[in-house]
Order: C-alpha cells, then structure tokens, then sequence
C-alpha cells in the first residue's frame, strides 16, 4: 500500500512537470510562429517595394519601347517570386523566392543605368530609400528570429525535454544562414540613389 | 615545473584571445547624458545649442509623447552606422535608453558619426506611417547633409528636427487614438510608479532632486552648472526615455 501511495506521487509529479514543461513548449513555439510572420512581412514588403519601383520606371519610360518590355520582364519576375515568398515555409525557402525578386528588379536596374532621365526622379530614388530600409528591416526580423528559434531548438534538443518535444511534434527548426556580405547589399543601392 | 607554467599561460593566452576576438564586436554604448534627448558624445555642439535642441525636443515630448533622441559619436567604432544606431535603438543591456513610451513604439533615433560622416535615422514602427524611409532618405539627404557639409552640425540638426515634427504632425496629438484604451492602464500605471518613486526620494530627502527640476524648467541663470553637475542618474528636467520598443530596422541613412 505504502508503495502504491509512493509510485502515485511520482507519477503525479511526472505529470506535473511534463505538462508544465509542454505548455513551456507551446509558448516558445508561439513566439517563433510571431517571429515567422514577422519576417515573411518584411520579404513581402520588399516584393511589393520592387513591384511599386518597376511601375515608377513604367511611369517615366513611357516612349522607351525596349525598357517597357523590360518592365513587363520584371513584373512578372516579381509576381512570380512573390507568390513562392507568401508560400514559404523555410528560411531556405523565402531567400530563394527573394534572390528571384531581387534578380528581376535588378535586371530591370542594369537595364535603365544608361538613362539618368530615369533614375534620377525622385520617385526613383525614394523607392531606393524604401528598399535599404526594408533590406534593415528583413535582417533585423532575421536576426530576431534566429534569437527565439535558437531558444526553441535549445529546450527542444536538450534532455530531458526531447524526451517528449518529437512526441508531441515539437521538431528543431532551421535558421536563417548569415549571408556573408549581406552588409554590403543596402550600400550599393545607396549609392545608386546618389 | 617550468613546462607546466608554459603549458597553463599558453592556455591563458588563448582564452584571453577568444575574448579579444568577441570583444571588438560591439563597443558597450555610454549612458545616456544629463540632456537626455541630446548625446553629444563628440563634443561638436556649443552648450546653448545643446539648450535650444532640448528645448525643442522636451516641448515636442510634452505635448506628442513622441522621443527624439540626438545621438553624435566621434567614430563608429568598426560598426555599420546602422547597426550602431539600433545599439541605442535596442539597447539589449543598457535600461537607460528605450527611446519612445512603451507599447506606443514612437521613437525616433538620430545617430551622427563624425569622423565617418555618415548618417542614420531609425524609427519605431508606429511613426513609420508618417515618416517612411523614403521621406526620411529625402530629409537627410536635403534637410540635414547639406549644412554638415558647411560644418554647421546644429543646422543641420535643428533642420532636420524641425522637417520630421512636420511630418509627424497629427500622428501622436491625442492619447484618445483608437488604441488608447489599451494604452491607459500602462500610463496610469507609470505615473503611479513615478508618484511613488516621487515620495519616495522626497522621503529621503531628495530636495536637491526636486531644485534640479526647478532650475530646467525655469531656464535661466544657473541653469548650465547646475545641469552638468546633477550628473548623477541625468534626472533633471528630463524625464528619462519611456522604454522605447517598435525599432523594425525602418529608417534611411546617409553621408557628407
């Protein structure tokens, strides 16, 4: 009896501790669901940043047949791009979806260099202005993310939380790869805006 | 013997290495200075200068809420001037910054490098709307870099205040925004912490505290000693940043 009386305690302890371990669980993997959407945000600002600034080239390209074909280029490129970005479920995911984006807003860019006509209004230029501080905003959101995902792999991982975190669905989740040189990004735009 | 001492200072120097390498990554930043909104680290604004941007500022804050603090370093210190603006923007270690009333996300961090001249202005989330970066890239780039060109720091700076107050005008008028409700507990439960904190210094007789307050209220005559000298914990006048939040990586930056 007096061991049935001990095996109950344990037990109910166990309970206890895993419950309260668990709901630990769903609390971090909240905050690294906010920080998810907080990033995807940012890329999809970024899309719609390039797709405002294409239709300002549009805008001021009016009698300039090759660089309209461009446009049209690039609009689709974008369109593309943005879809797979509103999709992603991976870092991996979103960077490549991005690196498209990017890709057909910067084909456009090489494209109207030659006409300062272009890419000297001040629309143009504002649009520069929003992109550096969305390509901040992207690698704040990054940053911030890492940091909470870094916590949630941590308990994830770590004994005896593993125990039951893969049980109950709790996998270890990517991270977002520190992009070597990705500092020098907003600097080339700047310039570009000068 | 000797061997073992070669083996451990060896061990030693290694350890020492790691921490050098991490240490040069980022340079702690200083506290905020007795002018509160005004931090010139770099010594390139005269102290009347200093009087007349708190002043704007301090008005500003009382009738928006808004925080504009002014941060002017002499060097980045191996930073990118964006990352050493969201240093004072997110102050992971340092409680005494936090620019902005908490939960209203509505400061605003203007931060000069001198002898890099470069130039970064980041904003909380909740002023964005008035002031995207766009419009921030073109206050810098017509407002601002043109009299640091000239040398005129305080021009430049005043300026570019002045430019972003007019773009904020309506954003934070009233307390009564949609989101008020929410926001008036907190408020109601700072200014009992203040009330408290308040009788409390009082009760330990901190009647020079409450002089200090007096002297920047009043601006007159001692003002300048007595500010400098009230060093300890910069409480005169300013009433210290509200806990900032909201700080997204929006804003713009540039050079002269």
């Amino acid at each position: 009896m007096k061991k049935f009386g001990i095996v109950i305690a344990i037990v109910t302890i166990l309970v206890i501790w895993g419950v309260s371990k668990y709901n630990g669980l769903v609390k971090i993997d909240e905050d690294v669901k906010k920080g998810w959407s907080f990033v995807q945000t940012q890329y999809q600002r970024r899309a719609d940043l390039y797709k405002s600034q294409v239709d300002v080239v549009k805008g001021a390209a009016k009698n300039e047949k090759d660089i309209l074909i461009g446009v049209t280029r690039a609009r689709a490129g974008i369109d593309d791009a943005k879809k797979g970005i509103d999709n992603a479920k991976t870092p991996a995911e979103l960077d490549k979806y991005m690196a498209q984006a990017e890709q057909a807003a910067l084909n456009l860019n090489i494209q109207i260099e030659a006409y300062p006509t272009i890419t000297s209004t001040a629309a143009f230029i504002k649009f520069q202005d929003e992109i550096s501080g969305t390509e901040n905003r992207i690698s704040t959101a990054r940053d911030d993310y890492n940091v909470v995902v870094t916590k949630y792999n941590k308990q994830v991982r770590t004994i005896p939380t593993n125990l039951f975190a893969s049980l109950f669905g709790f996998d270890v989740k990517e991270q977002f790869e520190a992009k070597e040189g990705s500092e020098d990004v907003p600097d080339d735009t700047s310039k570009l805006s000068e | 013997m000797m061997k073992l001492a070669i083996r451990y200072s060896l061990v030693l120097i290694l350890v020492l290495g790691w921490f050098q390498l991490f240490g040069v990554e980022r340079k702690p930043i200083p506290d905020p200075t007795s002018w509160g909104y005004i931090n010139d680290y770099a010594n390139v604004l005269t102290e009347e200068e200093e009087k007349a941007l708190f002043n704007t500022l301090q008005s500003y804050e009382d009738s928006t809420s808004t925080q504009i603090a002014v941060i002017i370093e002499k060097e980045l210190f191996g930073r990118d001037p964006f990352d050493r603006a969201m240093d004072f923007a997110r102050p992971d270690n340092n409680k005494k910054w936090g620019v902005g009333q908490k939960g209203k996300n509505n400061g605003i961090v203007m931060y000069f490098a001198m002898d890099e001249r470069k130039i970064f202005i980041v904003t909380a989330d909740k002023t964005q709307g008035n002031l995207p970066d766009g419009l921030l890239g073109s206050i810098i780039r017509k407002n601002i870099t043109p009299y640091f060109k000239q040398g005129d720091y305080y021009a430049g700076i005043n300026s570019g205040i002045q430019k972003i107050i007019l773009a904020m005008v309506g954003e934070f008028e009233n307390d009564g925004n949609p989101d008020g409700s929410s926001i008036f507990p907190i408020i109601l439960f700072i200014l009992l912490i203040i009330l408290i904190l308040y009788l409390a210094s009082k009760g330990k007789g901190g009647g020079g505290g409450y002089h200090r307050k007096g002297t920047y209220w009043f601006p007159t005559g001692n003002l300048g000693g007595g500010g400098w000298s009230g060093g300890g914990g910069g409480s005169g006048g300013f009433g210290g940043f509200g806990g900032g939040g909201g700080f997204n990586g929006g804003g713009a930056g540039g050079g002269w």
